[in-house]
């Protein structure tokens, strides 16, 4: 058998054919007249919460240009963080 | 004391790269706040807390393991607002909620994104977040033909739920924005419960790494349900809410809420 052959028979192995084979979950169906309790409770329960929200409580400078003018007129110092991804939005 | 010593600014280091989204004049600060950091050899780091002083010349910095523990930043904090003399005030840019919706026009449809694991530990203090925009000609794809009946089924075009679909695992290490994920299956099937409103119900299939560039993949297994409120007569999405009603990311269980801005909920 090529080694090709191999690799295809490998990626058949190691995906999941459907999502039955996988094991997607099969949670209790929900009747179409609780739907939208049921869904718009999810939303509001995953949201985020205050005390994962204290990035909120900060006054950001919109960008480094901007927070060393407002330095120079308030003769304050600049916080300046930098990092990878988006810190905002926790995707990082 | 951040808020009323300072002028606190956060910089993606993804914006400054050859293909990155900082305008010119951005790129020129930053380089030139490289430069001199480097020059006052404090120590310098991708991810990292630097002090500029009020004229926005290099005064201080602090790595990023110490920056993270209160009982060293909140003391670095004073001790450089007590050398630069600073006086406090009121902040000087007032706080508001971060990420903010993009903005976007008003035939648009921005949907609010939130995602997180139920495991507890690192990567999992606080949710992700995203926005997507659908534009006038998608919300269009969500929507039944306009003579169709209570029942009628349709399935979404799998790029337009692949658009929501790709932000629906729990939060991983993304230094960037590539979309690094595997779909295997997708589907979110539609069915009208009035002319006003339709049913969604779908599953998800997808590969993801935790880290990026990593060939351990995790496997997402997720069960959908959601509803799409319909303006009939403007033939535009009035709501729609789509969430995990069972989810994992490999075996941790995980929850991703998806609906529109303002639709009541934040």
């Amino acid at each position: 058998m090529k080694k090709c052959s191999w690799i295809a028979w490998l990626g058949l192995v190691a995906v999941p054919a459907s999502a039955a084979d996988a094991g997607v979950p099969n949670p209790k169906p929900v009747s179409d007249a609780k739907l939208v309790e049921f869904v718009e409770r999810q939303a509001v329960a995953w949201l985020p919460a205050s005390h994962e929200k204290r990035i909120d409580e900060i006054g950001w400078a919109p960008s480094l240009v901007a927070a060393k003018e407002l330095a120079r007129r308030s003769q304050r110092p600049v916080f300046v963080f930098t990092h990878d991804g988006r810190v905002s939005t926790g995707r990082c | 004391m951040l808020n009323s010593s300072f002028v606190p600014v956060y910089l993606s280091n993804e914006d400054f790269l050859a293909n990155g989204a900082a305008p010119a004049a951005e790129r020129a600060e930053y380089v030139r706040m490289w430069a001199e950091f480097t020059k006052l050899n404090k120590g310098t780091g991708n991810v990292r807390v630097y002090i500029l002083a009020p004229d926005g010349t290099a005064f201080d910095t602090l790595g990023i393991g110490s920056a993270l523990m209160t009982e060293r930043l909140a003391p670095f904090l004073a001790s450089c607002a007590s050398r630069l003399r600073v006086q406090p005030g009121d902040a000087v840019v007032p706080p508001k909620p971060q990420p903010a919706a993009p903005a976007h026009g008003p035939d648009s449809l921005a949907l609010h994104l939130v995602a997180r694991g139920f495991r507890k530990g690192s990567w999992r203090e606080f949710p992700a977040e995203n926005w997507i925009v659908l534009s006038r000609d998608e919300q269009l794809g969500w929507l039944p033909p306009a003579a169709a009946r209570a029942g009628f089924t349709w399935t979404l075009d799998p790029r337009l739920s692949r658009k929501i679909l790709t932000y629906f695992y729990p939060q991983t290490e993304d230094p960037d924005s590539t979309d690094r994920n595997q779909f295997l299956e997708q589907s979110l099937q539609l069915r009208a419960l009035s002319p006003a409103m339709a049913r969604i119900d779908g599953q998800l299939l997808m590969k993801r790494s935790f880290y990026p560039g990593r060939a351990d993949l995790t496997l997402i297994r997720a069960r959908l349900i959601g509803f799409v409120r319909i303006d009939p007569r403007r033939r535009t999405i009035a709501d729609l809410q789509l969430v995990t009603h069972q989810a994992f990311f490999g075996e941790e269980e995980f929850g991703v809420a998806a609906a529109r801005h303002g639709s009541g909920r934040e």
